[in-house]
């Protein structure tokens, strides 16, 4: 406690340099606050983007047809030829929309899937149940998500307008699948990538249904094989004037971790010279104090102040200005990039963007912040504590304080 | 020179510590000097690119068809592009790309080209797929025989232009067919395409005669053809703001505004170190005005250090290739730079000041 009172009327004594010091730290500190942002929550976007697929995202792709190439015909002609390519495992289409079911009294969104692609996505579904399905004629068969678990039995049809759904089983918790396009060219509706509450169709050709989605043909590789398969499949487009585009969802992942890497990003150098500067700064003023304060301290030896104490002083110090300025720092940066302090779920729609800014602004971010600051204070606190430890105490009394 | 460098060297402490300060100012500023000479050079080259007379049409197609009729594409003044709205899948990207398409070439054309030429321009282009690319997708194409070639819309297109300016990267992703020098499958696929922006522009007429052939000639294509169109004058909206913005102003704004506090910073330890030598000064009678006046001009005398050693050390970068050219010797960026030493020695002077106003020589000499 003494050694609170004894730094607060320390700070309080040149409070000018105190405070443009912590204004120095919060700079730094919004601005790493800011770089990090977008990439913690790149990280975690992706971290959950491995969720959503069943194997190895080397191995699963999509193909989209562009412009005139975009009709049925030429996705199914495009879709057999993809049958016959040395590397295939299997190739499919999907589909998706909402029905109403008046037992939950809620919207399930539902997911078509060809059988082909299923082992693409995280849904756990075992052999003898996915035969069984494929074998149902009746009804469409359905894996409900883990929500239903409970309202829903297994056998039960849920009647729709259009069709009635058969449930084959329910899918284990945090089931997800990716989406049916770019992973990254839109954040909008994500929750209905996870299949918590949401149903899972699986045929063996979804081309007969109206709504299929036939611009995207998803398809699986064997391992190692995905450079050759797209190269096959460019010549097969060149050669019969299909324009489409080949995407490797492995490709997706890294593209967008190096965009956001925050080692590549063009101000980085600059984050670790504020960073280098910050250090100095504060090392050097608190150099500068300790040679200012030297018979205080002495003084206070004297009446029993130990110099493992000072030190501590000397740390706490610094502690104090830096934890201040991180503070300020990821204060600015939450108004600034999310408009409030505090991100409330009401402000987000989608709960899994609101998932993703609450952990990274109010978890991660802190963290990350703090363990910097302990460093920073670490760092900067090296020189005046070795300084002090070689100063005796005949030396500090007899110092008339500048 | 000796003279200087012993009156900065004498307080070494303070020396270190504000050429450190100062070096990292120029890092700040000329990033930011940096950043608007690009924006503004981006400006210059798109104000290049405007004509003179010029009308603007947003079109939007009833049907998926040809609408550039004969009688359209033989109209015999201005020139007439697609600037917006035309994509097509580029292979070699992996991605759809936004081409300019040239209908009628009367004039000459305002791209900017570092090699060859546009196509369409030579006689030899006509019945060719050809293709003039920016210097950013240069690396996209491959060579065989000798020449360059890239894929758009399942096409094989040779390379016979680049684009590019040498004080800005405007033209660099562009992408320049014309009508008379693509294939078949590429028309198709333009033809698909059902809203774009059609460019009418001249340097040597009143463009706004030749619209109404151009209405008349499009309508008759496409009866529910719906035209938006815009006489533009003057040079349009400026896009240095949105080219600072997306580059990223605001973090070197940042790094500049972290600066002025480190200065303000180290201006209490410059002046600690100094107040013996001004005590004594004060003493022996010298006015505030002597005083600060000597402090400045060592300030002034450390920042032009730290300035030349900045420029030493970025030029040697420069030459072995780790930066970009970031240094740009121009009559604004001396300014700034003049600016910024005076303004951050002014700031860093107004703590010492106060303190030496606020100085008690009789104190002093009792203490003494």
């Amino acid at each position: 406690m003494t050694n609170i009172k004894i730094i607060f009327k320390r700070v309080l004594k040149r409070p000018y340099s105190i405070l443009v010091m912590i204004a120095m730290c919060a700079i730094s500190f919004y601005m790493f606050s800011g770089e990090l942002t977008e990439n913690v929550q790149s990280l975690y976007y992706v971290h959950r983007i491995h969720n959503m697929f069943g194997i190895d995202e080397e191995q699963v792709g999509f193909v989209q047809l562009l412009k005139s190439s975009n009709s049925l015909e030429t996705a199914i002609e495009v879709k057999n030829k993809m049958n016959d390519i040395h590397g295939i495992k299997g190739a499919g289409f999907r589909s998706g929309y909402t029905i109403f079911s008046q037992k939950s009294n809620s919207e399930i969104p539902i997911f078509l899937f060809d059988t082909s692609i299923i082992e693409s996505v995280n849904v756990d579904v075992d052999e003898k149940t996915l035969e069984e399905m494929r074998q149902e004629t009746e009804y469409e068969p359905i894996l409900l998500g883990p929500d239903y678990k409970g309202k829903y039995e297994l056998g039960e049809v849920i009647e729709y307008e259009y069709a009635s759904y058969k449930v084959y089983g329910f899918l284990k918790e945090d089931s997800a699948i990716y989406h049916d396009f770019d992973l990254f060219s839109g954040w909008t509706n994500l929750d209905l990538y996870n299949l918590d509450s949401a149903g899972v169709v699986v045929m063996d050709d979804l081309t007969q249904r109206e709504s299929v989605n036939f611009s995207y043909i998803q398809f699986i590789t064997e391992k190692n094989e995905f450079d050759n398969v797209a190269k096959e499949l460019i010549k097969y487009s060149l050669d019969n004037g299909i324009e489409l585009r080949v995407v490797n969802r492995a490709e997706e992942i890294k593209n967008e971790l190096k965009e956001k890497n925050i080692l590549n990003s063009d101000d980085f150098y600059l984050l670790v010279l504020v960073g280098v500067v910050t250090i100095i700064t504060i090392t050097t003023m608190s150099v500068t104090y300790i040679m200012l304060d030297k018979r205080d301290y002495g003084i206070l030896m004297i009446n029993g102040l130990k110099s493992k104490s000072i030190h501590l002083q000397i740390i706490l110090q610094n502690l104090l200005i830096v934890m201040l300025g991180a503070i300020i720092g990821w204060m600015i940066n939450q108004k600034l990039y999310y408009g409030a302090l505090i991100i409330s779920q009401t402000d987000i729609n989608n709960n899994f963007m609101y998932l993703i800014y609450y952990k990274t602004a109010m978890i991660f971010i802190p963290i990350i912040m703090c363990l910097t600051s302990v460093v920073i204070v670490a760092l900067s606190s090296i020189i005046p504590v070795y300084i002090t430890s070689k100063l005796r105490l005949a030396d500090l009394v007899q110092t008339e304080n500048e | 020179m000796r003279r200087l460098l012993e009156n900065v060297l004498r307080y070494k402490k303070s020396f270190v510590f504000v050429l450190i300060g100062q070096i990292v100012i120029y890092i700040s500023v000329f990033g930011i000097l940096n950043l608007y000479n690009n924006a503004e050079n981006r400006e210059k080259d798109r104000i290049e690119s405007i004509y003179d007379s010029r009308i603007e049409i947003d079109l939007y197609k009833s049907q998926e068809k040809n609408i550039f009729s004969e009688d359209f594409l033989n109209i015999d003044r201005g020139n007439i592009v697609v600037t917006k709205g035309l994509s097509l899948s580029f292979s070699e990207q992996g991605l759809p790309n936004i081409v300019d398409l040239v209908l009628v070439n009367n004039e000459e054309l305002p791209y900017k080209l570092i090699k060859g030429h546009i196509p369409g321009t030579e006689e030899s282009d006509i019945g060719r797929n050809v293709v003039a690319i920016g210097r950013d997708k240069l690396k996209y194409a491959y060579e065989e025989n000798g020449k360059q070639y890239i894929t758009l819309a399942t096409t094989k297109y040779e390379v016979v232009g680049v684009l590019g300016s040498n004080r800005s990267d405007f033209w660099d992703y562009k992408i320049v067919l014309n009508i008379h020098c693509i294939s078949d499958k590429t028309l198709e696929s333009i033809n698909k395409d059902s809203d774009f922006k059609l460019e009418l522009g001249s340097n040597n007429i009143d463009i706004f005669d030749i619209y109404k052939d151009v209405y008349v000639s499009l309508k008759s294509e496409d009866n529910g053809l719906n035209l938006e169109s815009n006489k533009v004058k003057g040079l349009g909206e400026s896009t240095v703001s949105t080219t600072l913005n997306r580059t990223g102003l605001a973090k070197k704004l940042s790094v500049a505004l972290f600066c002025f506090c480190n200065c303000l910073v180290i201006s209490e330890f410059f002046f600690i170190e100094h107040r013996k030598e001004l005590e004594i000064e004060k003493t022996l009678g010298a006015s505030n005005r002597f005083v600060i006046g000597k402090l400045f001009t060592r300030y002034v005398e450390i920042s032009a250090i730290a300035l030349l050693l900045f420029l030493i050390v970025t030029k040697a970068f420069e030459k072995i290739g780790l930066l970009s050219n970031i240094i740009r010797v121009s009559f604004i960026n001396v300014l700034v730079v003049f600016a910024t030493i005076i303004v951050i020695a002014i700031l860093s002077l107004i703590y010492p000041y106060v303190k030496v106003v606020k100085m008690d020589v009789v104190e002093m000499r009792t203490r003494r």
